[in-house]
């Protein structure tokens, strides 16, 4: 048998040191490297312009993948909506991190805060895009509504521990303040994340819901919704669920 | 005629300007009245707070025998009051998307009031490194630690006293 030498035919590299396809492996494979650019201010507009377009296009990924649940313009809304949630949350929290920094003497340029947020979140988007083919095995497999939320709360959690770890690798860059730093932002991401992607649901669509809709009008918080799909997963329903469940069950034995 | 000398001093705009801000974002959901109302609320606050515990702290810093003068101490609060505004500052887009997108809005005054806290906090841990080198650390946590209790405790009382009837309507006791 004949044997080939892994170098015999090496892969590809892509042409022109610096592009976005080395943007993009660097995050992948060397986010330490990515984290030192930045600080560097080495490409920095180059990296973040390429680093936007991957967060776009991976969280679209990932949300036209939960469309699919419901199917038909669900999975355009679902891939419009989820990046809009990534940007909306980049804006409210890049302003802050910049102050922090200025507030806590701590090195402060808005340039560089913004590209290691849109690093950190394009990093967290890759994960996501990553863990596309669990929801794909979960469609497969028939999983029922409240199931599939669990799964993409926790995907996304996964998602977002990676996007953190990256960043508190910029932030301890400087050690002054690190903890403060990487508390009340990881605290704000937290809160303002899941009110935007609150904000723009749904993203599966109920199943018993009759028609889709790109955003529901303000009711409730992600955190009663969160709690209300543990129950029903559990098989506890709320009142209402269970009157309509029950309801229907009668009226179509 | 030339301005104060403490007019001219950017610090003062971050120290008013961020709890400003902060106050009157989420007095959007209640109106114009409130939204003029909460800033200077949230300004005036702070003001009694600091007016009453600024001097306070440099009596009991210099009584117990740390090193600073009155200019150090006074600079060293200064600064940690422009830090609380300008993480007020930082919070504003994060307070006015919250308050503007939930459901009830009893809520967004809840957050408003969560920046407001930390801002301070994150001020006061400005403060207590600008004044650690004056005096060992246990001297420093002894003098400190007790003055933001006491100086939580009063602005939170301030705090309840001019937002609540604000925000219900009605008057607090």
């Amino acid at each position: 048998m004949t044997t080939i030498p892994l170098d015999a035919t090496p892969l590809p590299v892509a042409i022109g040191a610096g592009g976005p396809v080395e943007y993009i492996d660097e995050l992948l494979k060397r986010p330490a490297l990515v984290a030192r650019a930045i600080e560097a201010d080495s490409e920095l507009s180059a990296r973040t312009r390429t680093y936007v377009k991957v967060l776009i296009a991976c969280t679209a990924t990932f949300g036209a993948a939960l469309g699919f649940y419901r199917g038909g313009a669900q999975i355009l809304f679902a891939a419009v909506k989820l990046p809009l949630v990534t940007l909306v949350t980049l804006a409210v929290v890049a302003p802050l991190l910049h102050l922090l920094n200025r507030a806590l003497e701590r090195p402060a340029n808005m340039a560089r805060e913004v590209s290691t947020l849109v690093a950190a979140l394009a990093r967290g988007a890759l994960v996501l895009a990553a863990e596309t083919p669990l929801i794909w095995a979960a469609h497969a497999l028939g999983a029922e509504y409240h199931r599939l939320i669990l799964l993409t709360v926790f995907s996304c959690g996964i998602a977002g521990a990676v996007s953190f770890w990256f960043l508190w690798g910029v932030l301890s860059a400087t050690r002054r303040s690190r903890w403060a730093v990487a508390l009340v932002v990881l605290t704000t991401v937290g809160i303002v994340g899941a009110q935007a992607s609150w904000l723009f649901r749904p993203y599966l669509v109920r199943p018993r819901a009759t028609g889709v809709v790109f955003m529901h009008p303000l009711e409730g918080s992600f955190s009663e919704a969160l709690g209300d799909s543990l129950d029903s997963a559990r098989g506890r329903y709320r009142s209402s669920t269970a009157n309509c469940c029950s309801m229907r069950s009668g009226e179509s034995p | 005629m030339s301005r104060p000398k403490v007019l001219a001093d950017p610090r003062l705009f971050w120290a008013l300007g961020g709890p400003l801000l902060l106050g009157a974002l989420p007095g959007l959901r209640f109106g114009l009245g409130p939204t003029l109302r909460l800033g200077p609320s949230f300004v005036a606050a702070l003001l009694a707070t600091a007016a009453v515990m600024g001097p306070a702290l440099y009596l009991i810093w210099g009584l117990t025998g740390a090193r600073g003068s009155l200019g150090q101490v006074g600079n060293a609060f200064m600064d940690a009051l422009a830090a609380a505004g300008r993480v007020h500052v930082g919070f504003a887009p994060a307070v006015l998307m919250m308050s503007a997108t939930v459901a009830y809005r009893d809520h967004a005054i809840l957050f408003a009031l969560a920046g407001y806290g930390g801002g301070l906090l994150l001020g006061a841990s400005r403060l207590w490194r600008a004044l650690r080198p004056g005096a060992s650390g246990r001297h420093a946590a002894a003098v400190l630690v007790p003055w933001l209790a006491a100086a939580i405790l009063m602005g939170g009382r301030l705090v309840i006293q001019f937002v609540m009837p604000v925000v219900t309507g009605g008057k607090v006791g």
